[in-house]
């Protein structure tokens, strides 16, 4: 499966109503001035954050100093895409591609998860006191939707990654793999019962 | 006599033929028992879908040495030795014996049930 096939599976497998929509788009896009006006405190706070906590550390201590400034960069070319757009396919290619990334990083998915929390918190702060409470409201949702969104795409493909790579490595393929489980998953079962 | 118990009447068969041999079980290469002999009821799919993945595994890592096709895997334990063979086209056979069993002639049998099993599935 190509990260292509695997985003529209993802996107495919979220209702509509609730996944990120054209007119979230216009919405983050018509307030872009005001969040990207905080980028560097927004993004300070994030990794003072994450290299205060030692699980989220530990990976960066282990990248070259030109690794950790490349993701510092990134993240950054992040922020500004989330809030600037275009919020077309390459983006939502890029949070897949990101599940790939994390595999190899063993970036888990609740430090994922975690991060989109401070983003969307970041975000609500700096506009409570700008906008009206409809148009906040509004801006809010639409931000929910992209996050909820970008997260999906990373921690599924993370998760169908894994399992592909289990696959090649080991010859097994996903209808055996998933007999496996469902045959494991009785005992898990049984165990936590007990 | 549908295909079912005729394939458990095979499997049977050797048992009866090699007193070594304490049960077999032949599954779909994605795990799904077809038949099975000597085991329990809960054992038969676990044994039957590890002994698929083991064969995955073997297979894979012969193709990654190119050392050509896996023919059978013989595993020697404590107590005894699993077997198992591809069935081609229809799937994997584990044969479980005690460790008095001589696996040669376990091999020859086996490879003749092997083609009873495709001739019943019409292969």
């Amino acid at each position: 499966m190509t990260l292509k096939q695997l985003q529209i599976s993802i996107m495919e497998q979220m209702p509509e109503e609730w996944r990120f929509r054209e007119e979230d788009s216009e919405i983050i896009r018509k307030h872009k001035d005001i969040l990207l006006a905080y980028t560097d405190e927004i993004l300070e706070e994030f990794f003072k954050t994450l290299l205060s906590y030692p699980s989220m550390k530990s990976i960066m201590d282990k990248m070259s100093e030109d690794e950790v400034k490349s993701v510092v960069e990134r993240f950054r070319k992040f922020w500004i895409r989330l809030i600037e757009g275009p919020h077309d396919d390459s983006f939502w290619d890029w949070m897949t591609y990101v599940g790939l990334l994390h595999v190899k990083r063993r970036i888990t998915n609740p430090m994922v998860l975690a991060s989109w929390f401070y983003f969307r918190a970041k975000c609500m702060e700096k506009i409570k006191d700008k906008l009206s409470m409809e148009e906040a409201i509004d801006l809010i949702k639409a931000l929910e939707r992209a996050s909820t969104t970008a997260a999906a795409l990373t921690a599924e493909a993370y998760f169908q990654i894994y399992l592909q790579c289990v696959e090649q490595a080991t010859g097994i393929n996903r209808d055996l793999l998933e007999k496996l489980v469902d045959i494991a998953i009785k005992d898990v079962e049984d165990k936590i019962r007990r | 006599m549908n295909k079912s118990q005729e394939l458990k009447n095979k499997l049977l068969g050797l048992r009866q033929f090699l007193p070594e041999v304490r049960g077999a079980v032949l599954s779909s290469m994605n795990g799904f028992v077809i038949a099975y002999e000597g085991l329990t009821d809960s054992e038969s799919p676990k044994v039957g879908a590890m002994a698929v993945a083991t064969f995955a595994v073997s297979k894979r890592v012969t193709e990654e040495l190119g050392i050509g096709n896996v023919n059978e895997i013989v595993i020697r334990t404590e107590r005894g030795f699993l077997l198992i063979y591809e069935v081609k086209d229809v799937g994997i056979l584990a044969v479980e014996t005690s460790g008095n069993a001589n696996v040669g002639l376990v091999n020859i049998m086996v490879n003749q049930l092997i083609n009873n099993i495709k001739q019943i599935l019409n292969f």
